[in-house]
């Protein structure tokens, strides 16, 4: 049952993403790319689907939250709402100055610039009353959006994120002129990218797979992981060895680190 | 800065992602205990000052303190969870009896749970089928025949088969068996399935 919500978590990710984006002006060529997107989704879905039916793993972990949104028991948004964002602070913390290293006051000051994790800015951040302002992290300004525009591929999101997608669209929460624009690129991104990552998970089979990995953000390489996973299951069924019985992989783990372990 | 601890605690857990349980840290969960009780005194004396001097300023420190305070808590619960799903994922693979190096990894409370979870499963297939019982963590892939030819990967004694024959299994001996005695052996690694 679990195993249906990747592929349902994947376009609920995309609806995120385009919900926040500005309308598109009714011309044809977005509605083409809008189109081109669903069926792309949609093949995605297969793949995904065919997944879930060859490779029987009881242990799901939870899954990231959609969009904006975070999953509350999620080790994976745990993780990405742990990255660091760089804040200005608009008012005194009274005696936390122990929080902020570079200086030896007892509170933080008003003006104080300093990094704190996404989970703290979010709880902290209010719309109405000013109590920090949380600058954009470099990759989402400007000028980084302009290069993703020319050439999403060329990129090492992996180097830049690695949660590249979720942690721009959790910068939505915070009020910026930018906001559009913002997720406008997440989503042109997404799209430019996505043809390469499908493209060779349906195409690398048997083969070292970490060069075509390592410049892929972590929502990628989880897209990527299932093109593989449907491949190799697709290929095992065609030689007929679908119906095969296999040890489980997580006991054949257990033995190979029992082993690593066992000359000590 | 707070809360480094709890992260840690999630980062160890999603350094081993492929389901398997690494050692439960009792050590790093009570210093995330530890720092939950330190923040909610300093909050509380805080709060307390606030109100009975209407140091209002002091609110921005109390909220920070706070929001670390649910951190934490979410930290913890979702390390506990996680670990229950692989402790779950455990008794599918397995079967109901754990090897002694896993069992090592789990803490008192989750070998509790985890016997609680296995009566609770066991229960289940013994109501199924009309009070046959039918065991559901049998047959995970469409079986085509009642016996298949398996390959012993390593010496695992003398085993008994439904009409009272017992078979030595030796390690490179093969056999031909009832698939729904084997299926077991086979996800533990003890036998593998030989397809002609």
């Amino acid at each position: 049952m679990n195993r249906l919500l990747w592929p349902r978590s994947l376009s609920g990710a995309l609806i995120g993403l385009q919900v926040l984006a500005p309308k598109p002006q009714t011309g044809s060529e977005t509605n083409t790319q809008q189109r081109k997107l669903q069926v792309r989704v949609r093949r995605l879905h297969s793949v995904c689907l065919s997944h879930t039916q060859m490779d029987a793993q009881p242990y799901f972990p939870v899954q990231a939250g959609v969009g904006m949104e975070e999953n509350f028991l999620s080790l994976d948004d745990i993780l990405l709402s742990h990255e660091r964002l760089p804040v200005r602070i608009e008012c005194t913390f009274p005696r936390l100055g122990f929080l902020e290293r570079s200086s030896d006051t007892q509170d933080i000051v008003e003006g104080t610039k300093m990094e704190l994790p996404l989970w703290l800015s979010k709880g902290l951040y209010e719309k109405k009353r000013r109590v920090l302002s949380v600058e954009l992290p470099k990759v989402y300004r400007e000028g980084w959006r302009t290069v993703f525009n020319a050439d999403p591929n060329v990129v090492d999101l992996h180097k830049r994120g690695p949660y590249y997608y979720s942690l721009g669209s959790q910068m939505l929460h915070f009020e910026s002129p930018e906001n559009p624009d913002i997720a406008q690129t997440l989503l042109q991104t997404f799209i430019g990218r996505f043809r390469r990552t499908m493209d060779s998970s349906q195409n690398a089979y048997n083969e070292d797979t970490s060069a075509l990995v390592e410049r892929l953000d972590s929502l990628e390489k989880g897209l990527f992981k299932s093109g593989q996973s449907g491949l190799n299951g697709f290929q095992s069924w065609e030689k007929g060895q679908a119906g095969q019985l296999t040890a489980s992989s997580l006991v054949l783990n257990y033995r190979k680190r029992k082993m690593a372990d066992g000359p000590h | 800065m707070f809360c480094e601890k709890s992260t840690e605690l999630i980062r160890d857990l999603q350094r081993v992602h492929d389901g398997q349980l690494p050692a439960f840290s009792e050590d790093g969960l009570r210093q995330v205990l530890q720092e939950m009780e330190c923040l909610y005194e300093q909050n509380q004396s805080d709060v307390n000052e606030a109100k009975s001097e209407g140091r209002a300023e002091l609110i921005p420190s109390i909220k920070l303190r706070h929001c670390c305070l649910l951190r934490n808590q979410r930290c913890v619960t979702a390390y506990l969870y996680d670990r229950l799903l692989r402790i779950r994922a455990l008794r599918w693979e397995y079967g109901s009896v754990l090897p002694a190096n896993i069992r090592f990894h789990m803490c008192a409370e989750e070998l509790q749970w985890f016997s609680h979870y296995k009566k609770s499963l066991a229960s289940f297939m013994r109501a199924l089928g009309g009070g046959e019982g039918l065991d559901i963590t049998q047959d995970m892939k469409p079986p085509k025949s009642l016996y298949i030819e398996v390959r012993c990967l390593k010496d695992h004694g003398e085993f008994e088969i439904d009409d009272g024959t017992v078979i030595l299994l030796k390690k490179n001996s093969q056999h031909f068996l009832p698939r729904w005695k084997c299926e077991q052996l086979i996800r533990q690694g003890v036998l593998e399935h030989v397809v002609s």
